[in-house]
């Protein structure tokens, strides 16, 4: 069974809080949420992302916007209204399941005598592939062009959605923010060139190395269905249960190490969030 | 059972000790020499017979050092650290940044429990230990760069906690700039006693400790048992060997058995769905493709699942007397609609089943034998005071039975209340072991799946349980003859024929049956 939890505006902070929640309890089961935009602009950074070298601190204070580091590793985005938001947990046995074949090619494709992270033998590039091949190009299947570069989705060479994933032993969680729209201004004023970056992206600068889904899609609500539609058609069809906010908040009392963190501008560092979600202030 | 690696690195060991016991039988040997060749000359002999002292008394530490480190080596010999070297994340990634520890060095480690996470490239893995032991050298500190394939801690197996002590550096570094974890900040000593070892997690300011000797840890660990589910009655909560004894035996602690069907019955399933709204959903099954590869498939039985095969190994020991009776239901179908808006107004939702507990306490309480358990030696009966009624409820973890504390205090709004409490705990995970422990009867709601007539298993050490079938409209006659349709529940009971007969169970049944069919009634028996 595979859990839909649909959410409109709702703040990204707090479904990366209730994320980390079911990612880090054990037996949480199978997940997919979509969110339809955060209600601020915030700039999420990755887990090990130094704020000083990817974010421009003053302007975004300036602004008012929101620093935060989720606890999933990857890049960093300033997200919006605009921002489409699709995050995937899934146990590794329920992807063998709807995808056999899956495991077949990842073990052939490792060469590795060392140890496995996971009993599957499923690395994240492969589930990074298998989003891409599996799943996502059938939500955009309208565009020929569609296809992942390094470890964004792209049309051609220009990104549209990044990703990021946490594997554990039992499961995985790979979460995407698709830009439908964003400002452009935000974009460039508030984030630096990364010092990483990906190949394909050969120092283009952020407006040349992005693309909005607006520009192909109408709506957003044509990609949620599209999205809707590839989850009902899975293979082997999964029961898909649609669930409440509130079934997925029971699991943030579950104790669990929180690494999603706020910056504070004033002392210039991450400090640990605290909100209706997390009242105790960690010490 | 010593690998070959061991056993010559036990060797090289014992002759480095063979040959320096020589070289100590060779000054013995000199001084010897010197004292049978002194020459007259008393001061050479004095002289000489200086120089023995300090050559015996260089012998003597020689010797003792040699017999302490024989018997550590001894000691030691089969329990060398292991690297535990960082596994390979796939795709040609040669290195990973390490984002948080869950260990500190001396905190003890099972096999499966999570050691650290780390980065590499766009996602964060979190690492499990492979290995039982002690976390005796932590590799990397948060932020560093580990490579794949080398060491990331250093484990010492399971059985030396003296080499544990002699080989546990300091505490695990902790100078990350981010706080993504304040687990090392916060860590507390080891403990230094070798009588007990305090496992000691600490996440984010909250401490998790289960105080447990070595041989009880092992104990749970063979029969996957977490510590964590058990009430210790130690010093300090602590886990005692008795208490994992009863727990496997069920005979007190954290009752994790399941209510299966053993006789021939029309029910086949063992489990109970309970979901916190109302029209109950039961689990889609999604058939897994069968491979035609393989005959059979192995599961391992572990965790819930092991307990449950010892508990109702168990239960067969006890003598079960089987009852079925039906009640029906229509008058308190009519109350519960009444009362649903209440319950919505206060949040709540209600089912049956706060009034079939709250009438089962009622007739408890005019047969409280139904409420005991029989002591081991099988010479006094228990009556408890209180009823503690435990209610079968399907988690994520499987089966689980929490009770209820002390229905007989309790409103039927409170014991609803409850109710949604355990229910949301069960499926988060997050039943305590006081809510999984102390229950003195158990009720069953099979029913909400499927089925009438059970024959449940008693769950050790209570004496009585009951199975709750389905709610079916059948036809049955009024007073004057007339077919009318009713609403029938039957509910099975099951009592340790040892101290409950037949008749006891039937007239329990009478009172609960008053109660079920003419709510009004508990009106004049509730406190």
């Amino acid at each position: 069974m595979i859990r839909l939890l649909r959410l409109n505006k709702f703040p990204i902070l707090k479904q990366l809080q209730i994320e980390e929640a079911l990612y880090r309890a054990p037996n949480s089961g199978n997940w997919i949420i979509i969110n339809n935009g955060t209600p601020e602009p915030i700039v999420i950074v990755g887990i090990s992302g130094r704020a000083d070298k990817l974010v421009n601190l003053d302007e975004v204070e300036s602004r008012g916007i929101q620093t935060m580091k989720r606890f999933s590793g990857g890049g960093t985005v300033v997200a919006d209204e605009n921002t489409l938001f699709s995050s995937i947990l899934l146990e590794f046995e329920t992807l063998k399941q709807l995808f056999p074949t899956l495991s077949a090619i990842s073990s052939s494709s490792s060469s590795s005598t060392l140890p496995s992270i996971n009993d599957g033998n499923i690395y994240p590039k492969d589930i990074m592939n298998w989003s891409a091949n599996s799943f996502y190009k059938h939500v955009f299947h309208e565009q020929i062009d569609f296809s992942l570069q390094e470890n964004d989705y792209a049309f051609g060479k220009l990104k549209f959605g990044g990703n990021a994933q946490s594997f554990s032993k039992h499961k995985f969680l790979h979460h995407t923010s698709f830009l439908y729209d964003f400002k452009d201004d935000h974009m460039m004023a508030c984030l630096k060139q990364p010092d990483k970056i990906p190949e394909y992206r050969r120092n283009r600068d952020h407006l040349s190395f992005l693309c909005k889904l607006k520009d192909r899609y109408q709506s957003k609500d044509h990609i949620i269905n599209n999205l809707l539609k590839t989850i009902n058609n899975l293979p082997t069809s999964p029961s898909i249960k649609e669930v409440t906010l509130e079934e997925a908040e029971q699991f943030l009392s579950n104790p669990h190490p929180k690494s999603n963190q706020l910056f504070d501008y004033n002392l210039k560092s991450w400090k640990d969030i605290t909100n209706e979600y997390n009242p105790i202030k960690n010490i | 059972m010593l690998s070959t690696r061991q056993i010559l690195t036990k060797s090289k060991r014992l002759v480095n000790v063979c040959q320096k016991q020589q070289v100590v039988r060779g000054i013995s040997t000199t001084s010897n020499c010197l004292i049978k060749n002194s020459t007259e000359n008393d001061k050479t002999i004095n002289s000489i017979n200086q120089q023995i002292k300090p050559i015996s008394t260089l012998n003597k530490i020689i010797n003792n050092r040699f017999e302490k480190q024989i018997s550590v080596r001894n000691y030691s010999s089969g329990n060398a650290p292991i690297k535990f070297n960082l596994a390979d994340v796939g795709e040609g990634i040669a290195e990973c940044e390490v984002l948080i520890w869950y260990v500190k060095e001396g905190d003890q480690i099972k096999e499966f429990d999570k050691l650290c996470e780390v980065q590499s490239d766009k996602a964060t893995v979190e690492i499990t230990s492979r290995y039982d032991g002690i976390v005796t050298k932590i590799c990397h500190k948060i932020g560093d760069m580990a490579k794949v394939g080398e060491p990331l801690v250093e484990i010492t197996p399971e059985g030396s906690v003296a080499d544990a002590k002699l080989n546990a550096g300091p505490a695990s570094q902790t100078t990350a700039p981010t706080t993504t974890t304040n687990i090392n900040d916060q860590s507390s000593p080891s403990s230094s006693s070798l009588d007990h070892h305090e496992y000691d997690i600490t996440k984010n300011g909250q401490k998790y400790k289960v105080l447990a000797t070595p041989s009880v840890r092992n104990l749970a660990k063979l029969n996957s048992i977490n510590l964590n589910t058990i009430q210790g009655t130690g010093k300090d909560g602590r886990v005692l060997k008795e208490n994992l004894l009863d727990f496997l035996n069920g005979v007190s602690q954290s009752k994790t058995a399941s209510i299966p069907i053993v006789q021939k019955t029309t029910t086949t399933t063992t489990t109970t769905t309970f979901s916190p709204t109302e029209s109950l959903q039961p689990p889609v099954v999604v058939a897994s493709p069968i491979n035609n590869k393989e005959r059979e498939t192995r599961v391992p039985i572990s965790g819930i699942k092991k307990v449950m095969v010892k508990s109702m190994n168990a239960a067969t020991a006890v003598p079960h007397f089987g009852f079925s009776e039906e009640y029906i239901m229509d008058a308190l179908t009519f109350l519960r609609n009444q009362m649903k808006p209440m319950a919505e107004s206060r949040g709540i939702k209600l089912s049956y089943m706060p009034f079939l507990i709250k009438a089962t306490s009622l007739a408890l309480s005019r047969y409280p034998v139904l409420n005991s358990s029989v002591s081991p030696t099988e010479t006094e009966i228990i009556y408890k005071n209180y009823h503690n009624i435990g209610v079968a409820m399907d988690t994520p973890q499987g089966l689980l039975v929490p009770n209820i504390k002390n229905v007989e205090s309790k409103s039927i709004f409170e014991i609803a209340q409850e109710l949604n409490r355990l229910q949301k705990a069960g499926i988060a995970g997050q039943l305590t072991p006081a809510d999984m422990s102390g229950g003195t009867f158990s009720l069953s709601n099979i029913g909400t799946i499927g089925g009438t007539y059970c024959s449940p298993v008693l769950l050790l050490p209570e004496v009585c349980i009951g199975a709750i079938g389905k709610i079916q409209k059948l036809p049955r006659f009024d007073k004057s003859g007339n077919v009318i349709p009713q609403s029938i529940m039957i509910i099975s009971w099951s009592g340790d024929h040892r101290v409950i007969d037949g008749a006891t169970i039937a007239n329990f049944s009478n009172v609960l049956k008053g109660y079920i069919e003419n709510p009004s009634t508990m009106l004049f028996d509730t406190r």
